[in-house]
């Protein structure tokens, strides 16, 4: 775990220059197709360059004797365990959402979501996953008519 | 006299029943969609355009332009409360609005948005009513030069948007610009930095970005503490004090003036006009260390900025058919199925229907006040709402926006890749503002630099030699160079300190 700001701008700095070279490395293959005046690889070759090079200049701010240095404040081990069910709800729910639909899946996910993070009774998250699938339903699909997706379900 | 005359005809047209009511219809739909994170006028006025077959022209004009700066009002309602800014115009206000609700001043901040929304429309209005043919030439004088210099300047606003971190603000909107340049160059057609990935070639728009750099990394955080609710053990004030009104009217009439001529230029959209506005507050402001923090002239000026921008875009619209954003040319549509052509034959052909259309648009801000002002205790309570109840809903309100934009199981993924991103960044100390506002201003400024060169066979010097840009560009010049010298004084100055200690 990176401790202190520090560390931080140590370790985005060298993430700041992977993500350069990676663009300019990118930005080569980008071949000319029309005539013009300026290639369109110019920009983001500009760019990557100019990410790698505040990334070495990041790293070597935070050598400097001058640096402002600040512990980073991070989760406890529980807080971590809770942001990683979190994020993971998430990609769930998104990554189910083309298989059961939209709707479905927002209601597992908002019960879900209440009943883990809330310490709530299973019966009150899934009235508020209900709750939140009719609303969805009324007020975008049938009263605004839009196109979510529906899954792999039979409807 | 003439104009006057037909402008009080225009009212007594506005104000009867079935206008009334339109006016009405629209300023709530357009309320409606200005609250839900990611349906904007623009989808909004394409699903009523059908309902130009059943009316009459006056109606529904008067209810689509209503959608149109309705939606301007209702679009800081979830960016102040749960920090989701459903349009960029509103992530300046998601940044101070939000602190705010953290305060227990959400009501209050909906009451100043609310009122400075009002003052900035109508002020808006009475300039399309007066100024509109004289200040329409304005539009006309707009080249790729200009809109390179007015991004450029744009850009600018990232040196005090940075606050102290200055590198890594700077670093963050070239991340911006970069996320802009994935996929299909609209120019060339050349696919860019994809990496074989053909997902990647439709691009990725801006507004996943920042919802998912605010609202999703605010779920994050607030998830990892077990908070319980955001507003837990707040003192909770619902409406805004005349303290608060003493402390804004001012920048409410500035940023009114800002939007109203921003809006002048077609493309310049709210977007761009509230980041300037936010910069602009943040020097005149008695209290610019709030900015950030919790200020509230930045809401008004915020929302002032992007109301008075959207009633300054329907200048070009009626003096030239020119349409400033999205929605403008999806009611300019609206205009065409009626066979009417906003321009100067609209103004002498149809001058009754041109006016009554002004004249309820007066009448359309008056009604979003008294609508908006009472709903405002009633949204500043969604902030009492448990969070893990209040969480799950904003990431299902997220996801919906971000998939209805382009209906692509893409940008749901680039919500939950920037919603860490932002977390990140956040812990890590990275200003997240900077990259909002290169990655809303990337397209404008390449395809602005690319025409600009090749107007100029490739001399950078016609930014310089068109007195438009030419000012724009060292307005932007000044900007930078006030802000990095700021910067290097404040650091000597750390310094001298440190050393005398």
């Amino acid at each position: 775990m990176i401790k202190s700001l520090r560390a931080g701008d140590i370790v985005s700095g060298a993430f700041l220059i992977a993500v350069g070279a990676a663009t300019i490395a990118g930005a080569t293959r980008i071949e000319w197709s029309t005539g013009g005046v300026l290639h369109p690889r110019t920009l983001p070759m500009l760019l990557g360059i100019a990410l790698a090079a505040g990334g070495v200049w990041l790293m070597v701010l935070a050598f400097s004797k001058k640096y402002e240095d600040k512990p980073l404040e991070w989760p406890d081990r529980r807080g971590r365990l809770l942001w990683l069910a979190s994020l993971g709800m998430m990609v769930l729910y998104g990554a189910l959402m083309p298989v059961l639909g939209f709707l479905a899946t927002s209601g597992l996910f908002v019960s879900g979501f209440i009943w883990y993070f809330g310490k709530y009774k299973i019966w009150f998250a899934a009235a508020w996953g209900l709750g939140a699938v009719i609303f969805i339903y009324a007020l975008f699909i049938w009263l605004l008519g839009m196109e979510m997706p529906s899954g792999l379900l039979p409807s | 006299m003439e104009g006057f005359g037909l402008l009080i005809q225009g009212f007594w047209n506005a104000l009867s029943p079935v206008n009334l009511l339109f006016a009405l219809i629209g300023s709530i739909a357009g309320t409606l969609v200005g609250v839900l994170p990611g349906l904007g006028p623009t989808a909004a006025i394409a699903m009523l355009l059908p309902l130009t077959t059943l009316l009459p022209p006056a109606p529904a004009i008067i209810m689509m332009c209503a959608i149109y700066y309705g939606a301007m009002y209702g679009g800081s309602t979830t960016a102040i409360l749960v920090a989701i800014p459903g349009e960029a115009s509103s992530v300046p206000t998601a940044i101070d609005g939000y602190q705010l609700t953290l305060q227990g001043r959400g009501g209050p901040a909906l009451g100043i948005s609310a009122i400075s929304s009002f003052v900035a429309g109508t002020l808006g209005v009475v300039g399309l009513s007066f100024f509109a043919p004289p200040l329409s030439r304005v539009a006309l004088a707009f080249g790729p030069p200009e809109y390179f210099a007015l991004a450029f300047l744009g850009l600018s606003l990232i040196i005090s948007l940075s606050g102290r971190a200055l590198l890594k603000g700077v670093l963050s909107a070239v991340l911006g610009l970069l996320t802009a340049m994935i996929g299909i160059d609209p120019l060339t057609g050349t696919v860019r930095l994809t990496f074989g990935q053909s997902l990647l070639m439709a691009g990725i728009e801006f507004v996943p970005i920042i919802m998912g750099l605010f609202a999703i990394s605010e779920v994050l955080l607030n998830v990892e503490s077990s908070v319980k609710g955001i507003l837990a053990d707040k003192k909770i004030d619902w409406w805004p004090s005349m303290g608060d009104l003493k402390e804004t009217w001012a920048a409410m009439l500035r940023s009114a003036g800002l939007g109203f001529f921003a809006g002048l230029i077609p493309g310049c959209s709210p977007a761009v006009t509230s980041f300037i506005a936010y910069d602009i507050e943040k020097r005149f402001s008695r209290k610019p260390e709030l900015f950030g923090k919790g200020a509230m002239d930045a809401v008004a000026a915020v929302e002032g900025a992007n109301n008075a921008t959207a009633s300054g875009g329907f200048v070009p619209l009626f003096a030239f058919g020119i349409p400033s954003g999205p929605a403008l040319a999806v009611l300019l549509g609206g205009f065409m199925m009626y066979g009417l052509q906003p321009g100067p034959r609209l103004m002498t052909e149809q001058p009754v229907l041109l006016w009554t259309i002004i004249a309820s648009m007066y009448v359309g801000n008056v009604m979003l006040l008294i609508l908006n002002l009472p709903l405002v205790g009633i949204w500043a309570r969604m902030a009492l709402i448990p969070f893990p109840i209040l969480g799950s809903l904003i990431v299902v309100f997220t996801f919906i926006g971000a998939y209805s934009l382009r209906f692509q199981m893409l940008d749901i993924w680039v919500v939950l890749l920037f919603g860490v991103v932002g977390y990140l960044m956040r812990k890590l100390s990275f200003p997240v503002a900077p990259m909002v506002l290169a990655a809303v201003l990337a397209k404008m400024l390449e395809t602005a630099l690319v025409q600009s060169l090749l107007l100029s066979k490739g001399s950078p010097l016609i930014f310089f030699t068109r007195p438009i840009s030419a000012v724009f560009m060292a307005i932007a010049i000044f900007f930078i160079v006030r802000g990095v010298s700021l910067q290097l004084r404040m650091r000597a100055g750390a310094g001298e300190i440190e050393e005398s200690e």
